[in-house]
């Protein structure tokens, strides 16, 4: 079946470009050629799933077999929505607009918390029962993405979820249903619940007792815990050199080349880095083929380098210097955002000369430098003035700084420290162009200010949020230390909140995340849609506390919702890192010194401390 | 040189607004490896001029666009590059030089005209559509003609484009349709620029062809 779009329908919504279909790349397979359908659904709007590059890959890789036909569905905006409903158009792809319900797979890329309702409201759309309990045939629903290591508030919603790299799993994945085609839906999922890297919730039963859960049980075969999926060599997998061009603007209208996975810094907030683990780069050869092969299929004029850490890749001043030159003769700028503060050089800055110049980022994410030190990002003051006078005099005037409130031990002097360290810029950049160092037009400094979300598989994960309450006091406190003169932009204190609450949840939050959908939240993480009070509505109504999930400090002891889920890194190690936060020791980084995180030979991760992954690229020090 | 490119914009393209489709063009030159001249200063673009901005939802067969290149190329050598590099939808139809000297596309475009298609089923028309159509005089310089084919009503427009401002072509075709008593959404008319025309303000305009 295909489904009809009218003209009238496209004409009364808006971004109508959103659901065509039709762009460059794009593949469009005969169904009845191939042994697997598999609908790739991304659980935000058209622009904002396009810019994501685990998209782009996992459609390549799976289209590149003969036997699988890939597909793209995003949420449709509200308007549409309304459209479809009134209509009763089911959701589809926009490949083949083949009804979602008639595929044999559909794949959700969990990306970050708010966007759990998105998935309800695709998953209605479609009109498949939402929980996986209820299912008896249509397709398997699977998920994966970086949620998908604490995946617990929506897993009763997913046959099987994913951990880790897509694009070896995948394959294994397609391969066992097309092998067990004919089996029945529990026998395929026991096949799937045997291949490294698959998570079959409805294996698992979970004890609770009071708060916490007392413990997670597999059934029988279940595999404890489940291991998260490596792909060891970046090298050897299908390079995501065609992505789909879309035909409106994206978020990122940039080819978007990966330069490695995983982090060697273990700064200790953060989520990606740990459960990245190890480092694995491409090499040098690899991005620069990558890069002129997608820009060749794209006719893009931005290549964007992507990692965790851009400033950590091996031989970068080299890779920007020798691909810069390359992209600029054919007239494509290259940026780098995550860059280091304390690994800036002129150097770098130099080869970044863009055709046009956007804007510098960095991450001091702390105000002082003791707090620094506790979340392991041990910059100095020096260090970062440094940076900022050195991007200066390469003609940079925009800057833009990222911090993080309510970390912890954080105290008033720490949110002091952040207005202190924009004060001493702004000055420095004031005597900078009066003595002519600095050309260029006047400084513009943003400022943006996140609240702290604790995150499972990291050194924080037993950390309580503070309250929302607290978080607003601090915030004030940088308002009014700021005055107008500061571009100062702020998360929503309630949608951390929600965040945090999710984060580390449990599967006793699922009905809270059904009710909020029904009562009408949708594209909570879109600041026009956010609607906290749908959502106080839904806690209270299914009985739920958030305040329990967000700002309830962990015990050590405690068994955790996700510690059956094993991205690689012992428990142990982070309770250490843990307790050497609060004494505000610092960690050096992986490539410096291995600290027996656990990672090193398992699950196939190759983790070589001072050794490279890979021939032929300079390994940079780091001085910390 | 300097090469005008006439451009269809059909299909699901139709649904994509001008900027997009500056970019997508911007994109296919990029990937045509064709010898594009780029334009002085701070940032430098890719020197291609285009005709009056179609609306979301027009669907075209005539779109102009001018070429600068740097070095010469055999114009349908160009127009065969470009069309195996655009998306579906756009195609490049025709393709010739014009002197380097000659006013641009929205200096010489006087007027556009537009073919609107509306399909009546299940809408109130009231009876005697027919006649009333039969007998719709020009109340409106814009409308050239009013056809009704079976259910189909076909509406003729010429309206000023370009440089000259004039009324869209949506609002001549909802007074029409408000004229002939006929109750229907908006969103139900499908609008199709069918050519471009210069000199009207002289004269009797005439097509643009390359």
């Amino acid at each position: 079946m295909r489904v009809e779009l009218p003209h009238d329908l496209l004409m009364s919504v808006t971004r109508p470009g959103r659901y065509t279909g039709g762009e460059q790349n794009s593949t469009v397979k005969d169904h009845a050629l191939v042994s697997l359908t598999f609908a790739l659904a991304f659980p935000d709007t058209y622009e904002v799933g396009m810019s994501h590059l685990g998209l782009h890959i996992l459609y390549q890789e799976l289209n590149r077999r003969s036997d699988t036909a890939a597909e793209r569905v995003f949420a449709p905006w509200v308007d549409m929505e309304q459209a479809m409903r009134a209509r009763d158009i089911p959701l589809h792809t926009l490949e083949s607009r083949r009804p979602v319900r008639e595929f044999d797979l559909v794949g959700f890329s969990l990306q970050y918390e708010l966007q759990y309702t998105n998935v309800l409201l695709m998953l209605d759309l479609a009109g498949i029962p939402r929980r996986a309990a209820d299912r008896e045939d249509g397709p398997l629903i699977c998920a994966g993405g970086p949620c998908a290591v604490n995946p617990e508030p929506v897993a009763d919603l997913f046959d099987f979820i994913v951990l880790g790299d897509g694009e070896e799993v995948v394959h294994d994945v397609v391969d066992c249903m097309i092998g067990s085609s004919g089996e029945d839906r529990g026998e395929v999922l026991a096949r799937l619940s045997r291949v490294d890297g698959v998570y079959v919730p409805g294996g698992y039963e979970v004890l609770y007792e009071g708060d916490r859960v007392s413990g997670v049980s597999p059934g029988p075969d279940m595999p404890v815990p489940v291991r998260r999926r490596i792909v060891t060599d970046l090298g050897s997998v299908s390079p995501p050199d065609r992505p789909v061009v879309p035909l409106i603007q994206a978020v990122h209208d940039r080819a978007a080349i990966e330069l490695f996975r995983g982090c060697s810094r273990g700064c200790r907030f953060c989520q990606a880095g740990f459960t990245g683990r190890p480092v694995r780069e491409r090499s040098l050869e690899q991005v620069c083929d990558l890069a002129h092969a997608t820009i060749a299929a794209t006719g893009y004029e931005e290549a964007s380098l992507l990692s965790l850490s851009s400033s950590d890749y091996s031989g970068i001043e080299q890779l920007c210097d020798r691909l810069g030159g390359e992209l600029r003769r054919q007239r494509v700028s290259l940026s780098l955002p995550s860059l280091r503060v304390d690994k800036f050089s002129v150097g770098l800055a130099g080869s970044l000369q863009q055709v046009r110049k956007s804007g510098l980022t960095f991450a001091p994410e702390a105000g002082t430098e003791r707090l620094r030190r506790v979340i392991n990002k041990g910059i100095l003051d020096e260090e970062l003035m440094a940076t900022a006078v050195a991007a200066w005099q390469s003609g940079w005037d925009r800057l833009k700084l990222y911090f993080m409130i309510g970390l912890p031990t954080e105290t008033e002097e720490d949110v002091a420290g952040i207005i202190e360290l924009v004060r001493q810029l702004k000055q420095r950049h004031r005597e900078g162009r009066r003595s002519g160092e600095f050309k260029g037009r006047g400084l513009k400094l943003a400022v943006s200010v996140a609240t702290f979300v604790p995150k499972p598989h990291t050194p924080f994960q037993w950390v309580g949020q503070l309250s929302s309450g607290q978080i607003n006091e601090r915030l004030q406190l940088l308002r009014s230390g700021f005055g107008r003169k500061v571009d100062l932009s702020t998360h929503d204190p309630l949608a951390s909140r929600l965040e945090a609450v999710l984060a580390r949840g449990d599967r006793r939050l699922l009905p809270v995340i059904e009710r909020a959908y029904e009562l009408g939240s949708r594209f909570d993480a879109w600041t026009e849609r956010w609607r906290p009070e749908l959502w106080d509505q839904a806690f209270r109504e299914c009985g739920v506390d958030p305040a329990r999930y967000a700002e309830r400090q962990r015990e050590p002891e405690e068994v955790l919702p996700w510690d059956h889920l094993d991205v690689g890194v012992d428990k142990e190690f982070l309770w250490n890192e843990f307790q050497r936060a609060l004494s505000g020791d610092l960690t050096p980084g992986c490539r410096q010194q291995c600290m027996n995180c656990g990672i090193t030979g398992r699950y196939g991760a190759v983790c070589g401390g001072r050794e490279r992954p890979h021939a032929g690229a300079t390994a940079t020090d780091e001085t910390r | 040189m300097r090469v005008r490119l006439q451009l269809t914009k059909q299909g699901d393209l139709r649904y994509i607004s001008q900027l997009d489709l500056v970019r997508m063009v911007e994109r296919a030159i990029r990937m045509s490896g064709l010898p594009i001249a780029y334009s002085e200063g701070y940032n430098p673009r890719p020197r291609v001029a285009y005709s009056p901005a179609l609306p979301v939802g027009v669907s075209s067969d005539t779109e102009f666009i001018d070429v600068w290149l740097e070095s010469r190329r055999d114009p349908r050598a160009v127009a065969h590059r470009l069309n195996e590099v655009l998306p579906r939808g756009a195609r490049v139809v025709a393709a010739g030089e014009v002197l380097l000297s000659a006013p641009s596309l929205s200096a010489v475009i006087s007027d556009a005209e537009y073919r609107a298609m509306v399909n009546l089923t299940d809408c109130e028309s009231g009876q005697d559509l027919a006649l009333r159509v039969e007998n719709y005089g020009r109340q409106d310089d814009c409308v050239t003609f009013v056809e009704l084919k079976g259910n189909l009503l076909v509406i003729g427009l010429m309206v000023p484009a370009g440089s000259r401002s004039g009324p869209r072509p949506r609002d001549v075709v909802s007074q029409v349709l408000s004229d002939l008593g006929i109750n229907i959404s908006p969103e139900r008319v499908e609008v199709h620029r069918c050519r471009l025309l210069v000199g009207g303000r002289e004269g009797m305009p005439r097509p643009l062809a390359v």
